[in-house]
């Protein structure tokens, strides 16, 4: 056997995982978060499908007030948009100004996000324990939501503080990680919003 | 010198603000923790003080949880895990090269052992040493056990002091096995096989490690708070019933779970992009592949179970009725849950020992791994079976009774992949030069339990005779035969094999090879007599059984004893001989062709000066040719 | 090689004696659950079955493990270099996933076999109407076993729905057991009977089978269920023959005759109170 090795390189430093390892794992925690989601969706179908008790969804229980769910969803649909921008613009390289200003709306779509979906549960009015368990599994996907906003939200403002403080360069594969993760957050959360509202 | 070799920048003096947090970490971390626990408590009994009110003078069940979420936090950020995310929010500067180097323990001591470190080396040595606490103080547990259980009726101990004691051995136990072999043997090695100078994303790991101290003990602040009577399983509703000390086992396994899911993320992240050039997936050592599968069970399996955790903690604290059907609940949704994530977690634990043992097992036949490819396939399906098999533990539940053919035929199925690992072994021992070193001692217990513990598994994957079965010590003994027989064998065969490099140090073969029949025999003894006691109809967790058990019961409780001291006749060895004689160790003294093996002891902070190039599997025992090329360095062709 | 061989030939003649041999001990030996009932003779049989193939595979695989650890292995210093292939053998390796798989198979097809003609449970009852089963050579007995912290109850509905503290079972009559709980989840195990049904609060576990033999026998919990999970056993359990039976009932009836009327009127499940403790 020859000595030379196969791939014919003699002299390498470390492989720079970098952007493609950030992609990735921002894949895999989707994953895992599908993971979370699943077991939120069979606890919700299962509770429905044999409603202990008659008390799925005993009457005097109302569902969340429409208008305010539909909002909560109207925002992470524009930080979405924004993010999408965001990741065009750092693609093409465009200069820092219009980044900066495409961040910050995103950045505020985001905490409106938030802010109105705390808003939102604050309205649901359930006395959880005697509502039954409609109101147990939406009270509880609605908060597992809400924290996942803010921890990707806090991303975003990671990311958005360090271009704007020029600390760090916001790379394509940060873009387009974050962008990935928002999009299947918010998608989680409008199927979230249909069942809850719907699927009573 | 060398022009590729990255220099590292040297140590200034004056030490950061940003170190001199890190140094003294760990003090701040204890104090944060105290800080957060009284912060949280105090807001939790504050926010339900209107409403109902429940429990006793200790305070309610907000109140501890809450208290136990924020001392974890503040352990943690004390710890200095919060120092880069708060500093990344603020857009703040990025920690300096120093900074970072001083982070990775550059410049060695023992300091960096008791502070956050992102080299992954320290961690699997922090890992090591915390798995070994879990492992003892949970076999304290069984030894109360087992002397509670020389008699038919209560003697040593009561009622809730002795469910406690059950529940606090099986769940530490559990946090144990969980990372008994990927703690400390996957994050030391799984870089250095695959040809990396870090983790994926090192400060996550250090996290995942920091993680266990906090579990641990908030887990064992239950014996402050009560107890708890349900054992490591949870169930509900009477884990609704329970009181405070419920909340410590809820607490506790919900950061055991976090901590498994996000080492499990580390994990896949590091092997399938931080490979070296060379390496592609088909020459990648069978222990990084066993770690793969197993991280992969980890990090889709553990969601299940902080799902489950998330509605107990609703369940006890807003008061939500997830798991009571009067108020529209079902028990079975616990079940359920649990279940999904808990049989993939006993192929967590089971995983990485078996490639743990085909990766030595080449060493001490000094043979080429036999079948690598097959084995591979074992192993990845068993990860896959393990996510369809969990309705087993309910067959007798009521539940879904016509689902239960389908579940005793993805379980029995599952014998098969299982059978795999011993098809390989089989043929990597053929007509081999075999060594019967300590560690290949160890090994054979294993086949020997493990061949012992999944036969016991067929009986009850089958129903009928899962109906007599079920619920009673003969799947006590099962689960022991794999997990005890199983991983904590092959725990101890991997310590005594890889301390001469994580330490330099060896231990004494005469003393050894003592403890193992010790073990070996005790173990058995043990656990043939739960076999039988089970098969007679004796079932668990209880602390009263009937008089005609009780001869088998006795031989069960003295074999265990005696096991029990031969383990801490192990532990006892270790510390003898690493720590106080301190006996060194020859450089590669089990002769492994293993890339870990051929980088120098101790192993450098960033494990190698020059990334190897893969060549081949480290199993060419037949020719002798080195797995990767470590030559030297020829300088970069273009001007980087 | 000679010895080679020879050491072959014993190893696999010490495995056929041991095969063998551990088979005919089996098919001697009592098996659990043993046979005082028919579901216990067929778990019984399921149990033996798998005994009987999974021993000699067992000792096989023990053998062929000692063998090549400890026989078959070579001297550190043997200079022979072995003719066997090092790193696979794809005949070898189909030829052991294939047998694995037939075995398997065999295994979960008998099991699913059993399980459809023994019929032992129906697992959750939909039906929530009270149906008494008065029993009858054609007809089960229904009983109700009650679960509680930390004891069982059993009531009869076919007899006024009569409570009683004692489980008596009459001889040769297929009984069905409709397992509930109050509170938490217990677990109903009559292991003479080959019975283990899991008491959930507000469902129905069904499972039947008919006693076959006379006999006092124990009952316990198994399912952890709080305090005094272990003490929640009673060894008082009987099959009696059906007159002793009828004798029973009757006097059961009119113990409990005054306390008739303070008691929830039968159904196949209660409303529980379980964040009562001990209740």
């Amino acid at each position: 056997m020859s000595d030379v090795s196969p791939t014919g390189l003699t002299a390498v430093d470390d492989v720079e995982g970098g952007g493609h390892t950030l992609v990735f794992s921002s894949r895999l925690v989707m994953a895992a978060n599908t993971s979370l989601q699943l077991s939120l969706l069979f606890a919700f179908l299962y509770l429905r499908a044999n409603n202990f008790g008659a008390m799925w969804h005993p009457s005097g229980v109302g569902t969340p007030p429409q208008v305010l769910a539909l909002v909560s969803l109207a925002f992470p649909l524009i930080a979405l948009v924004a993010l999408w921008a965001v990741r065009s613009a750092v693609s093409k390289s465009r200069e820092s100004g219009a980044l900066s200003g495409l961040l910050g709306l995103a950045l505020l779509a985001a905490i409106l996000t938030g802010a109105v979906r705390i808003l939102l549960m604050y309205q649901f009015n359930w006395t959880l324990d005697s509502a039954g368990t409609y109101a147990d599994i939406a009270t509880l996907w609605y908060a597992v939501m809400l924290a996942e906003f803010i921890g990707v939200g806090l991303w975003l403002l990671s990311l958005t503080m360090g271009h704007v403080r020029g600390t760090d360069r916001l790379s394509t594969s940060h873009a387009r990680a974050i962008l990935e993760q928002w999009t299947y957050i918010t998608g989680v959360s409008i199927a979230v919003y249909l069942l809850v509202q719907y699927v009573t | 010198m060398d022009a590729v070799t990255t220099a590292r920048p040297p140590m200034s003096t004056r030490p950061t603000l940003a170190r001199r947090l890190n140094e003294w970490g760990l003090l701040l971390a204890v104090i944060g923790a105290v800080i957060g626990f009284l912060i949280g408590y105090f807001i939790g009994n504050l926010a339900i003080a209107n409403s109902f009110n429940e429990d006793n003078s200790l305070g309610s069940d907000p109140g501890i949880l809450l208290g136990f979420a924020l001392s974890a936090l503040g352990f943690l950020a004390g710890m200095g895990f919060l120092n880069y995310p708060i500093g990344r929010l603020l857009g703040a500067k990025r920690p300096s090269e120093e900074d970072n180097a001083y982070m990775h323990g550059e410049g060695g001591g023992l300091g960096r052992y008791f502070r956050m470190t992102t080299d992954h080396k320290v961690i699997g040595l922090q890992y090591l040493v915390m798995i070994l606490a879990f492992l003892f103080i949970g076999g304290l547990g069984a030894m109360f056990i087992r002397t509670e259980l020389l008699t038919p009726t209560p003697s040593v101990a009561n009622a809730q002091s002795y469910l406690t004691l059950v529940g606090l051995h099986s769940t530490l136990m559990i946090f144990m096995a969980s990372a008994a072999i990927i703690g400390p043997f996957g994050n030391y090695f799984v870089p250095i096989m695959i040809g990396t100078r870090n983790m994926a994303f090192p400060r996550l790991e250090a996290l995942t490690f920091w993680l266990l101290p906090p579990a641990g003990l908030i887990l064992l602040s239950t014996v402050f708070l009560g107890g708890f009577t349900t054992g490591w399983t949870g169930y509900a509703p009477l884990a609704d019933q329970n009181m405070l000390g419920m909340d410590s086992y809820l607490m506790g396994f919900a950061l055991i779970g976090l901590s498994i899911g996000l080492s499990g993320l580390n994990m896949i992240a590091t092997i399938l992009t931080k490979r070296a050039p060379g390496m592609p997936l088909s020459r990648m050592p069978i222990f990084v592949w066993s770690v793969l599968v197993t991280s992969f069970l980890g990090a889709l399996a553990s969601p299940a179970l902080i799902a489950a955790v998330l509605m107990e903690l609703f369940s006890r604290t807003y008061q939500t009725t997830f798991f009571v059907p009067a108020g529209g609940g079902s028990p079975y949704l616990w079940e359920n849950l649990f279940w999904f994530f808990g049989h993939p977690e006993v192929y967590i634990f089971i995983l990485p020992a078996f490639g743990l043992v085909m990766e030595m097992l080449p060493v001490f036949t000094r043979r080429p791994l036999w079948g690598y490819r097959v084995g591979v396939g074992g192993m990845v399906g068993v990860g896959l079976l393990s996510f369809v098999v969990w309705q087993h533990h309910l067959f007798v539940s009521g539940l879904a009774p016509s689902l239960r053919p389908f579940y005793m035929f993805s379980t029995e199925m599952i014998s098969v992949p299982t059978g795999i690992i011993y098809l390989v072994s089989l043929g990597t021992l053929w007509r081999a030069r075999t060594r019967f070193s300590v560690p290949m001692l160890f090994m054979c217990a294993f086949f020997f339990n493990f061949l012992i513990g999944g036969f016991t598994g067929v009986f009850l994957s089958d129903v009928p005779s899962d109906f007599t079965l079920h619920a009673s010590y003969f799947v006590q003994a099962h689960f022991h035969y794999t997990i005890m027989g199983g991983e904590v064998f092959a725990l101890m065969a991997a310590i005594v094999y890889y301390l001469p490099k994580m330490t330099g140090r060896t231990m004494d073969t005469k003393l050894l090879r003592f403890q193992f029949w010790a073990v070996f025999v005790t173990f058995n003894g043990t656990f043939v007599s739960l076999l039988a006691v089970g098969i007679l109809g004796m079932p668990r967790r209880v602390i009263s059984y009937a008089a005609y058990l009780q001869p088998l019961n006795i031989s069960a409780s003295v074999f265990a004893l005696a096991l029990g001291l031969s383990m801490a006749l192990f532990l006892g060895i270790l510390i003898w001989e690493v720590v106080i004689k301190q006996r060194v160790a020859a450089a590669n003294p089990w002769e492994s062709l293993g890339v870990e093996w051929q980088v120098p002891t101790p192993v450098p902070t960033f494990n190698f000066d020059r990334v190897p190039v893969s060549w081949s599997l480290p199993y060419d025992y037949d020719t002798g040719r080195p797995a990767a090329d470590f030559g030297p360095a020829v300088p970069a062709l273009s001007g980087a | 090689m000679r010895n080679r061989s020879t050491a072959i030939r014993i190893v696999v003649i010490a495995w056929i004696v041991a095969a063998v041999g551990g088979d005919v001990a089996l098919a001697f030996g009592p098996i659990p659950p043993g046979q005082a009932s028919d579901l216990a003779s067929s778990e019984s049989l399921t149990i033996l079955l798998l005994a009987e193939i999974a021993w000699p595979v067992f000792s096989a695989v023990l053998a062929a493990l000692f063998f090549t650890i400890v026989v078959n292995r070579l001297a550190p210093s043997s200079e022979e270099v072995s003719g066997a292939a090092l790193r696979g053998n794809t005949r070898v390796q189909t030829i052991w996933i294939v047998t694995t798989l037939v075995v398997v198979l065999s295994l979960a097809v008998y099991g699913t076999v059993a399980l459809a003609v023994d019929q032992p449970g129906d697992g959750i009852s939909t039906d929530s109407a009270a149906l008494p089963m008065p029993g009858s050579a054609s007809q089960p007995l229904e009983v109700q076993v009650i679960a509680q912290q930390w004891w069982f109850t059993y009531r009869y509905p076919s007899y006024g729905g009569v409570e009683t503290a004692q489980l008596v079972l009459p001889v040769n009559q297929k009984i069905e057991f409709h397992v509930t709980s109050l509170d938490v989840i217990h677990s109903f195990w009559f292991y003479a009977l080959g019975v283990k049904a899991d008491a959930v609060p507000l469902n129905d576990n069904v499972v039947t089978a008919t006693p076959t033999q006379t006999g006092t026998y124990r009952v316990q919990c198994s399912e952890l269920c709080g305090l005094w999970h272990g003490n929640m056993s009673d060894d008082t359990a009987m099959v009696v023959s059906s007159s002793d039976f009828t004798t029973w009932i009757q006097q059961q009836q009119t113990l409990d005759a005054p306390i008739m009327k303070y008691l929830p009127p039968y159904s196949h499940t209660y409303e529980p109170s379980p964040t009562v403790y001990g209740s």
